[in-house]
């Protein structure tokens, strides 16, 4: 695979500030704590982790839609980080959101011909008398018709909303989507329709996702790497066959073996990790794992952990393993 | 083709807006409350429009052979005051001053609140900070005492009474607006706003705006009440319209010295106020509903 | 073994303004004492109204019970008076709900929600009732459960929560437990954790459970049986591994299918076309009829009777042919 790098995010942090009153010192909750990775052409990355964990902030950040406390995200190697709301606000046709609730993301007030609309007059995309072929040849493409431009979104169900808001990022025909739990809200019978319809226009307008789930069934199933966050930090990034087939850090195994089995006669050896994650406000020290590490010793309480690469593509960050990434 | 989609749906665009007029005057039919509020308020204007027409008397002409007459009697439906000016006509003529009252005030307040609820909500900083600053100094003085204040620098007649009433109301609606405002800003259609690279403005105006009807309808219905009822009170008071031009407020103020005697000189105005502030809430309330694509009876 | 609770034939109509909709229709199954038995399906599909008509929480106003029965522990639900409801539920029945974060009062510490049904329910004195709630939080694996007593739900994670309300419910020791999504909302490897206790829990006390859910993996992992629901009937009942290896109803084969373990990777998923009705869209025929690639034209004229191949029963006019023998209602 020819790699060309589309997206890089180096040293990336979002520290919220918690005031907690005029003469109390504010609390830092470090919902991205340096974050690196690469994201090349045409490939779907996945970022996966529990709730608090940093990813929903981490593609959020990527996007500019807040503003990140430190580090560098370069999209076609310009650095993004910087930019102000205007300069980033036209690169914006080229980087797309697909939100996880398909009920807060539209407008209830605006009808889907309005809601579609909107990206092409704001980036003037075409010509106007053009515009509303394209929009009702978007909708063919999401699977919905002209009968609906004129529709208010509570007239449509979860799913067919999640196709308008899949619509509205790809109208633009953009190099880039950040896809933030897509399919979570919806069904089981609908899930596979919307990731069937995201592969299908994967290949059709050559994308590139940045697909952030908690679902690991899903990640295992369409995407081709996957970065394993805990407490705001990447603890493991490897291709997703290879993720799957042998974890290396501890919390991934341990997050592999918690998904639900696929049928009743299925055996698991299941890793039950102890107690809730640590708030990110206060995290604790050395490798963030360590309270819940079935492995933990005392250099993991002390020192934090950095990256052993055990191929080219897979990577993990615990003191398990020494650099050449055999088990010490 | 292409040209023949096109059309459709142009055609069909406008016919939604056609099928939008008279599914207004339906969905009015359909709604017992909505409806009753509409031609109360439909009545008020008409009656403010055309008040000395309609009336069977001058409201100004005074005989004293026929003062405090009771309602019913010699042709005085709702009797006569201690002027012998018939009271019926002097409520009718009234109308015009409460009815322009209510929506000017409403209009001025209305508009300047909701610029300083935006400007706070969606900028928020220092300029928040400062703005609800004075919206809290103003709140925690009773609104009465404050227009009569005011009142009394500006002075009487129908601007200055507007005037006051509109200083002492605009800070609800910057209040009201500000916390709408800061709530619709957080909502995630707002993050795909920025996602797909709208303009500040535009989604100032364009999306958070109009999510701001429904609350400013709500608001401008109690609040058009509100002011009614308040010129009746700085006019009871002497601050307000000055007699003998019949207002409501004024007639209440006269009428008070005959309540033990007279009691329909304030009975009559009183319901009068009562019936318009009912007539505007009902009104408010469907309008609201109506406005809500979402809302389904 | 001996039935718990009998759902038979049950109809709910509710009524919103001037129109009637009725999302539960002729919906019959058995819950036996012991048994973890699983009710699954899409969100609309009734599996939640059905668990809290079997409570008695149904809005007395807006809904009616048009037809059939609730029996449990051969008592009638359905003709059950508010009093003899409360007596029943939190005592004899209880429920976990999906949201741990709203379901506790976030007003009271949680020993004196944990208190509430013991004063209801139980005639303990005041010392008993504390060693019972910390027997209980114990119980569900919560650790310091003398001090967690007096601490606020805000204090507590989201686990913890739905481990607090877990020994809410194991409190009167109940003959059922009806655990409405009991972990939707929470993370995966806490997930285990929950679905783990409450399997040794069901396993410790011979209580019964009725766990809805939309996840498959949770049906396989927890339920002895499992009843597939779908726009507001049951389309089909079995034992969990007669279900996962043998599905009988074209919905239930396609939910299997369409789960991404069950396809090749990047391939696209096996999927159910169109929506699922709503219930003033249903027509006289098979709910499932517009959806399905086997529907012909008797699917869309008559609603297919219950088919049955020994324990496992379909609501199907496919399986005419294949099993025969009607099975009656």
């Amino acid at each position: 695979m020819s790699k060309e790098r589309l997206l890089s995010v180096s040293g990336l942090k979002k520290y919220f500030e918690i005031s907690q009153g005029m003469f109390k010192p504010k609390i830092v909750v470090k919902a991205v704590d340096d974050v690196s990775f690469d994201i090349y052409k045409g490939e779907t990355f996945a970022l996966v982790g529990e709730s608090g964990c940093g990813k929903s902030t981490t593609g959020r950040t990527i996007l500019k839609l807040t503003e990140p406390t430190a580090g560098e995200v370069l999209f076609k190697e310009q650095n993004i980080a910087k930019l102000s709301y205007e300069t980033m606000r036209k690169l914006r046709s080229q980087m797309q959101m697909v939100f996880q609730d398909p009920y807060a993301s539209l407008n209830p007030k605006k009808t889907i011909q309005q809601i579609l609309m909107e990206p092409l007059n704001v980036h003037k995309k075409f010509e106007p008398h053009e515009r509303l072929n394209k929009i009702i040849d978007i909708l063919k493409v999401v699977g919905l018709s002209e009968a609906h431009l004129h529709r208010y979104p509570h007239e449509f169900s979860g799913g067919q909303r999640q196709r308008i808001g899949i619509a509205r990022a790809v109208i633009l025909n953009p190099d880039f989507i950040v896809a933030d739990e897509p399919v979570s809200a919806l069904d089981v019978s609908v899930q596979s329709q919307v990731i069937n319809l995201m592969l299908e226009i994967q290949k059709k307008l050559q994308l590139t996702y940045l697909f952030i789930s908690h679902d690991l069934s899903v990640i295992q199933h369409m995407t081709d790497r996957v970065a394993v966050m805990y407490l705001g930090r990447i603890v493991e990034i490897a291709n997703t066959e290879e993720l799957f087939a042998s974890p290396k850090h501890p919390y991934t195994q341990a997050l592999l073996s918690a998904v639900p089995i696929s049928h009743p006669k299925e055996k698991r050896e299941r890793i039950v990790l102890e107690g809730d994650v640590p708030s990110p406000a206060n995290p604790p020290s050395g490798c963030t794992f360590h309270p819940r590490c079935r492995f933990a010793s005392d250099i993991c309480k002390q020192i934090a952990p950095s990256a052993v690469a055990f191929s080219d593509t897979h990577m993990a960050t615990c003191h398990l393993y020494n650099l050449e990434g055999e088990k010490k | 083709m292409t040209t023949k989609s096109e059309v459709n749906v142009v055609k069909g665009s406008t016919r939604r807006k056609s099928l939008r007029i008279t599914n207004f005057f339906k969905k009015l039919l359909g709604n017992w409350s909505g409806f009753v509020g509409f031609v109360i308020i439909f009545l008020l204007i008409i009656i403010s429009i055309f008040g000395k027409q309609i009336a069977p008397y001058d409201p100004m002409y005074t005989d004293f052979t026929k003062k405090l007459l009771p309602p019913l009697t010699e042709g005085h439906l709702l009797g006569t005051d201690q002027l012998g000016r018939d009271v019926l006509s002097r409520i009718i003529v009234g109308a015009r001053v409460s009815v322009i009252i209510g929506l000017v005030t409403v209009l001025v307040a209305g508009t300047f609140g909701t610029i300083v609820g935006i400007i706070s909500g969606y900028f928020r900083g220092w300029i928040d900070v400062v703005l609800m600053r004075i919206v809290d100094v103003q709140l925690s003085f009773p609104f009465i005492l404050l227009v009569l204040v005011v009142s009394a620098i500006t002075g009487t007649g129908l601007r200055n009474i507007i005037i006051s009433l509109a200083i002492g109301g605009w800070v609800i609606f910057a209040r009201v607006i500000r916390s709408e405002v800061l709530a619709i800003r957080e909502k995630e259609f707002i993050t795909a706003c920025v996602a797909t690279g709208v303009k500040r403005s535009h989604i100032l105006f364009k999306h958070i705006l109009p999510n701001l009807i429904t609350p400013i309808i709500i608001l401008g219905s109690l609040q058009i009440a509100t002011y009614i009822i308040a010129e009746a009170s700085i006019s009871f008071l002497g601050f307000g319209v000055q007699p003998p031009a019949p207002a409501w407020g004024n007639m209440l103020s006269e009428g008070k010295d005959y309540i033990f005697s007279s009691w329909w000189l304030i009975t009559f105005p009183g319901i009068a106020i009562l019936i318009t502030a009912l007539g505007v809430n009902l009104f408010g309330d469907w309008l609201r509903d109506t406005l809500d694509p979402e809302f389904v009876e | 073994m001996t039935n718990l609770l009998e759902v038979n034939n049950l109809n709910i109509c509710f009524r919103n303004g001037k129109s009637i909709t009725q999302p539960i229709r002729n919906v019959n199954f058995t819950v036996r004492s012991g048994e973890i038995l699983g009710i699954v399906g899409e969100s609309g599909c009734g599996k939640s109204v059905t668990s809290l008509a079997v409570m008695g929480l149904l809005p007395p106003k807006s809904s009616e019970i048009t037809k059939g029965e609730i029996i449990f522990n051969e008592q009638h639900i359905e003709k059950m008076s508010e009093k003899q409801l409360q007596n029943i539920r939190g005592n004899e029945v209880s429920m976990i709900f999906q949201e741990p974060m709203t379901s506790l009062n976030p007003v009271f510490t949680i020993g004196q929600q944990l208190m509430e049904p013991l004063k209801q329910h139980k005639s303990l004195t005041k010392v008993q009732r504390k060693e019972r709630i910390i027997e209980v939080l114990k119980q569900v694996g919560i650790p310091r459960a003398e001090q967690i007593i007096d601490e606020y739900p805000h204090q507590l994670s989201g686990g913890m929560r739905q481990r607090v309300m877990i020994s809410l419910a194991l409190l009167c020791e109940p003959k059922l437990l009806i655990a409405d999504e009991p972990t939707t909302a929470l993370d995966v490897t806490i997930q285990a954790q929950i679905l783990e206790l409450l399997k040794r829990i069901i396993a410790e006390t011979n209580m019964s459970m009725m766990l809805i859910t939309h996840d498959l993996g949770v049906i396989a992992e927890m339920c002895h049986r499992v009843v597939v629901m779908y726009a507001g009937s049951v389309v089909e009942e079995a034992s969990v591994e007669e279900l996962f290896d043998n599905p009988l109803h074209p919905y239930t084969k396609g939910l299997l299918k369409s789960l991404p373990s069950q396809n090749e990777r990047k391939s696209a998923l096996y999927s159910i076309a169109g929506q699922v009705p709503r219930p003033n869209e249903l027509g006289q025929g098979c709910a499932f009829a517009n959806r399905c690639e086997f529907a012909t034209e008797r699917c869309l004229t008559a609603a297919p009777p219950v088919f049955s191949v020994a324990q496992h029963k379909a609501k199907c006019w496919l399986l005419d042919e294949t099993v025969g023998g009607v099975f009656s209602e």
